[in-house]
């Protein structure tokens, strides 16, 4: 699962991973995966031939700002399970 | 192609070079600051789905925007209708997760906004997906509103949701994110508290001008022009009509000081009250301020053991006398977290109807037909969690009690946790109080009017053959059903089958309303120690005496 987690300081967003090996009840932390300069939110992972690509939308300064505003707390995603295992 | 617009946003694909820690910038899909940007295969097209929130108003609304390619990498074509509206020309909601294709059909999940600031997932089923045209229609999302506010994980909001199909399954499985509060509550906590703490001082400087420990009086003389200076004629000029100002206000200041400064005189009686009434309302200030600044966002959260959650059963025993207690009861603890569903064992009177009770989780009435405090524990097969509580309805505690109980039961199933110690000790054996128990350092003794156990275990040792002339002696003085529950567990194992936890604070109700099942304490606490000579005849000894403070966890001290 990939999910955007918060840098409680500076409110920036970064891109972090868990695994779960038992269907979901229990979760492992895999830290942050992604880290950019910018604002990075809204993971959307998803495989094509043979490689698994990440898509997600960064906007420049104005992304914080709007970030706040609009009150975007959580973004999870899936990586296709069957990579998982 | 590639759209051209604003320069202020990119849309980036990234590849992974070492799933899943390790990414690399594949390549620019989109210069366009497109945010909640989804890529979906769908008949034959790989369609790209995202909002444009640069427009003005888009902030509000979020335009959706289709673009379409045969790779996706791209080059990505626009969507004829961009940006997509919906039926009565509004636009479309942004994206709240991964479309997904059901029965053929697809579907894409959006977040629109619900009451305040959170938002709440609605999903479309997109009727027409071609290179011209784009129509979705909302169908209905069945996910049980969460009903305990800020104590239920997703009580205020949500808005991503993802799920997919299992590779060669039937099965689905979905993700969704939740926050127990509206987004900015931490901020609105923090200015709201700060608030309160300047409300306090202004007042504290008011008090002290009102009693004449603070003199707001400024010497007029050290904004008086320095003569001494003759250099520029102009600049003194200046100078001279700056400090005039400057001496105009600070005698205005000093007016406005001399006007309150020692109206309030403390030595008199009258004056006396004044003082004590604005001291404590500065107490209420800084209390509410504390509160809002420290005192966290007033969920009641369950307790995770090894990263796991549970729930449990309430179950309660009441008749109609105290049906006023009940609603409050239920009212109150279906709110917990960890509160699955509530049982009423209604032993007398008319049983309460649907509705009557308000409640966030289900409330099974069980009718007897006998008025026996056995009731409390018969076997039960509708109870579908391993956890009872057992809890009087007049006892009302926090949520955050019943959730440090569960907790301590979870680490310690085979034993009954509870909020009342008591002591049995000498010979015969003589039921005390908790202050007595206090006083020896130690209890054996939990009582259930408040506790936590295993029903499977505890029920069917109550009901067993050997129980029943306890049960018989129960029945008699129609007490002490719950010292022999804890006769029972004591004769089945030789460690400790007792575990005490401090509840916050514990209000008694029967105290107010009259209607209590022990009103005498001193005939009570005789009756049951006349209990406890016949049981420890019958069953043998209660376990050695559990120390309090014992456990490590610092709740039962």
């Amino acid at each position: 699962m990939f999910f955007e987690t918060k840098n409680p300081i500076s409110s920036q967003g970064d891109i972090a991973a868990a695994v779960s090996k038992d269907a979901g009840t229990t979760w492992q932390q895999l830290g942050v995966v992604l880290d950019e300069e910018w604002h990075l939110s809204y993971p959307y992972v998803f495989s094509y031939g043979n490689e698994v690509n990440i898509l997600f939308m960064y906007w420049g300064k104005l992304c914080i700002i709007d970030h706040i505003f609009l009150s975007i707390s959580v973004f999870l995603s899936f990586a296709l399970l069957d990579r998982l295992t | 192609m590639m759209p051209e617009s604003s320069k202020k946003g990119i849309l980036k694909l990234y590849r992974a070079v070492d799933f899943p820690l390790k990414w690399e910038l594949e390549k620019v899909l989109l210069e366009r600051p497109l945010v909640d940007s989804v890529i979906i295969y769908f008949k034959g097209s790989y369609w790209l789905l995202g909002s444009d929130l640069s427009s003005y108003g888009a902030k509000q609304t979020g335009d959706l925007f289709i673009w379409y390619s045969s790779s996706p990498l791209g080059p990505w074509n626009r969507h004829k209708q961009n940006p997509i509206l919906n039926t009565g020309n509004r636009p479309s909601a942004r994206n709240g997760g991964r479309p997904f294709i059901y029965n053929d059909n697809l579907y894409r999940i959006g977040k629109i906004r619900g009451g305040g600031s959170g938002y709440t997932i609605q999903i479309f089923k997109v009727q027409f997906l071609t290179a011209d045209q784009y129509k979705e229609v909302a169908v209905p999302f069945v996910l049980d509103k969460p009903l305990k506010n800020r104590n239920a994980w997703n009580g205020a909001r949500s808005h991503h949701l993802d799920v997919q199909q299992l590779p060669l399954s039937q099965h689905w499985i979905g993700v969704m994110d939740g926050d127990r509060v509206l987004s900015g509550d931490s901020i609105h906590r923090l200015t709201v508290g700060c608030m309160f703490y300047g409300a306090a001082c202004i007042l504290v400087l008011l008090l002290g001008g009102l009693i004449g420990a603070i003199k707001c009086t400024l010497p007029l003389k050290w904004y008086l022009p320095h003569t001494e200076k003759r250099s520029d004629t102009f600049d003194i000029e200046k100078q001279v009509l700056l400090c005039h100002k400057f001496s105009w206000l600070i005698c205005n200041v000093n007016r406005l000081g001399s006007l309150i400064g020692g109206k309030i005189n403390y030595r008199a009686w009258k004056d006396r009250v004044y003082i004590a009434v604005i001291i404590l309302i500065l107490v209420v200030l800084t209390f509410l301020g504390t509160n809002y600044i420290f005192g966290g966002n007033g969920a009641e959260e369950p307790y995770p053991i090894r990263g796991r959650y549970s729930q449990f059963t309430l179950l309660t025993m009441t008749y109609d006398a105290r049906f006023w207690n009940l609603k409050m009861f239920v009212e109150h603890y279906s709110k917990c977290a960890s509160v699955r569903e509530i049982v009423v064992v209604w032993n007398k009177g008319r049983a309460p109807v649907q509705g009557e009770l308000n409640s966030m989780v289900p409330v099974r009435i069980r009718v007897e037909n006998k008025n026996t405090l056995n009731n409390r524990f018969k076997i039960d097969k509708e109870i579908k969690t391993g956890a009872v509580m057992e809890l009087d309805d007049d006892i009302m505690m926090t949520c955050d009690d019943l959730e440090r109980g569960f907790k301590v039961w979870r680490e310690h199933p085979d034993r009954i946790v509870g909020y009342y110690p008591r002591l049995a000790e000498g010979s015969p054996l003589e039921y005390r109080n908790e202050r007595y128990a206090r006083q020896q350092g130690g209890y054996n003794i939990i009582l259930t009017g408040a506790a936590f156990m295993d029903h499977e275990l505890a029920f069917k040792r109550y009901w067993s053959k050997e129980a029943e002339i306890g049960r018989q002696i129960v029945d008699s003085f129609f007490n002490c059903e719950d010292v022999l529950l804890n006769f029972l567990f004591a004769n089945a194992s030789s460690a400790s089958t007792v575990e005490y936890v401090k509840p916050a604070w514990a209000i008694d109700m029967s105290k107010f309303s009259g209607v209590a099942i022990s009103r005498n304490t001193q005939a009570h606490y005789h009756v049951r120690s006349k209990c406890l000579a016949m049981f420890s005849g019958i069953f043998g000894n209660l376990t050695s005496k559990r120390s309090f403070n014992s456990r490590g966890d610092g709740w039962d001290v």
